[in-house]
């Protein structure tokens, strides 16, 4: 129980973290991720459903509550991502569709933003995959090293 | 056997749930406690640090009217005007820290610390420390307001081209553009791209033209944009009054 308890608060204060990471951007503009999707994937892969859609709900709204513009768009694509990444793995519980699925949930958060800001560049979009991949994996190993997950299920 | 592991789980979930459909209506509650808690993270400026602001804001005023005099002074040799006494006009700008950028990636949008209390206003033009735009203000409250940058996707300004050439500056993510050109034939690579403020007399400079092109069936040419301004690291931005 004290495992568990220790586990949901770590993984909370890995998405604030993230969030602050995303709000004051300490590397500028030179860093083409975003901090706060990585730890919604990360959360998604790794923990269960409930917990996983209620934080991605709590930050998404977070994340809209500190933008700019009405429509909480965060709020939606972060709940579809946690329940579509749980769906997958649900249907498909092996190694490389944690891979898949961790490329396809990029894709979809570039699709949206595509979407929201009717524009696309496909440097940018390259360079927000290319910089989210490395990031990601180290993230993951970072969080493997201090969370100490019981079944060894990253990617 | 009892196991409370899993029954609390649910538990804490469901009430972490509750907690969080109570806080909804919240948002603009949320957006104060956090430019509250954030003006405190970043680093305040000490009195030194205050004074090398006050000498910022006094060194680029003097730029820019500098600037000035050197733009009065080509118009008349170009009208073939005599030469007209010139009175330094007080630039009204207001410096400020940019507090926090918009957790997208997409987005180039910032909070800045000054707001109403201040007088600031909707639309007001900011420039970074060499004079050079870089935004315009889009949303005010008391004591904060956000700022949009050029390159933000929903930047737009009205803008002049070298000599001749106007059109709408339209803001990307590493692709800002010149829409509704013209006359593009007259313009070429390296032209000034610059913006007229009702309050100042000369143009305030945003970057330079990198390559002009036209479709086959389009009306209008392809302006893109080179921006002068690389100033998101400093965090130092002056607002034009």
């Amino acid at each position: 129980m004290v495992d568990l308890k220790e586990k949901n608060v770590k993984i909370i204060l890995i998405l604030f973290i993230f969030l602050l990471l995303d709000l004051l951007r300490p590397f500028g503009y030179f860093i083409h991720t975003e901090f706060l999707f990585l730890g919604i994937i990360l959360l998604s892969l790794n923990y269960p459903f409930l917990l996983s859609l209620v934080l991605s709900i709590i930050f998404g709204y977070l994340k809209d509550a500190l933008s700019y513009g009405n429509i909480p768009l965060n709020l939606i694509e972060f709940s579809c991502i946690a329940i579509f990444i749980h769906y997958f793995l649900y249907r498909f519980n092996k190694k490389i569709i944690r891979l898949i699925v961790f490329f396809m949930a990029i894709i979809i958060h570039v699709f949206f933003n595509v979407i929201t800001t009717r524009e696309f560049n496909f440097i940018f979009s390259l360079w927000f995959f290319m910089h989210s991949v490395p990031m990601f994996l180290l993230i993951n190993y970072l969080s493997k090293k201090w969370v100490k997950t019981l079944s060894a299920e990253y990617i | 056997m009892h196991l409370p592991s899993k029954l609390n789980s649910k538990h804490v979930v469901l009430l972490a749930l509750f907690i969080f459909l109570l806080l909804l209506p919240f948002k603009n509650l949320i957006d104060n406690i956090f430019v509250s808690f954030s003006r405190n993270l970043t680093i305040t400026p000490t009195q030194n640090l205050q004074k090398i602001r006050q000498l910022q804001k006094k060194n680029l005023s003097l730029s820019l009217q500098i600037r000035e005099l050197y733009y009065l002074k080509q118009e008349n040799e170009r009208l073939k005007k005599a030469l007209q006494f010139y009175q330094g006009r007080k630039i009204n700008l207001i410096g400020a820290d940019i507090i926090s950028f918009d957790p997208s990636g997409w987005r180039r949008i910032v909070i800045v610390d000054v707001g109403e209390n201040r007088g600031i206003t909707k639309d007001l033009y900011a420039v970074d420390d060499e004079g050079w735009l870089i935004g315009k203000i889009v949303d005010v409250r008391g004591d904060f307001s956000r700022l949009i940058f050029v390159d933000d996707p929903n930047f737009t300004a009205p803008v002049f081209v070298g000599t001749n050439s106007f059109g709408l500056l339209k803001g990307g993510v590493g692709n800002v553009k010149i829409l509704y050109v013209e006359n593009g034939e007259e313009i070429e690579a390296k032209d000034k791209v610059w913006l007229k403020i009702p309050s100042l007399t000369f143009p305030v400079y945003i970057g330079e033209v990198g390559r002009v092109s036209k479709d086959t069936n389009s009306l209008f040419w392809n302006v893109e944009v080179k921006l002068f301004s690389k100033n998101y690291p400093s965090h130092k931005i002056f607002i034009i009054q």
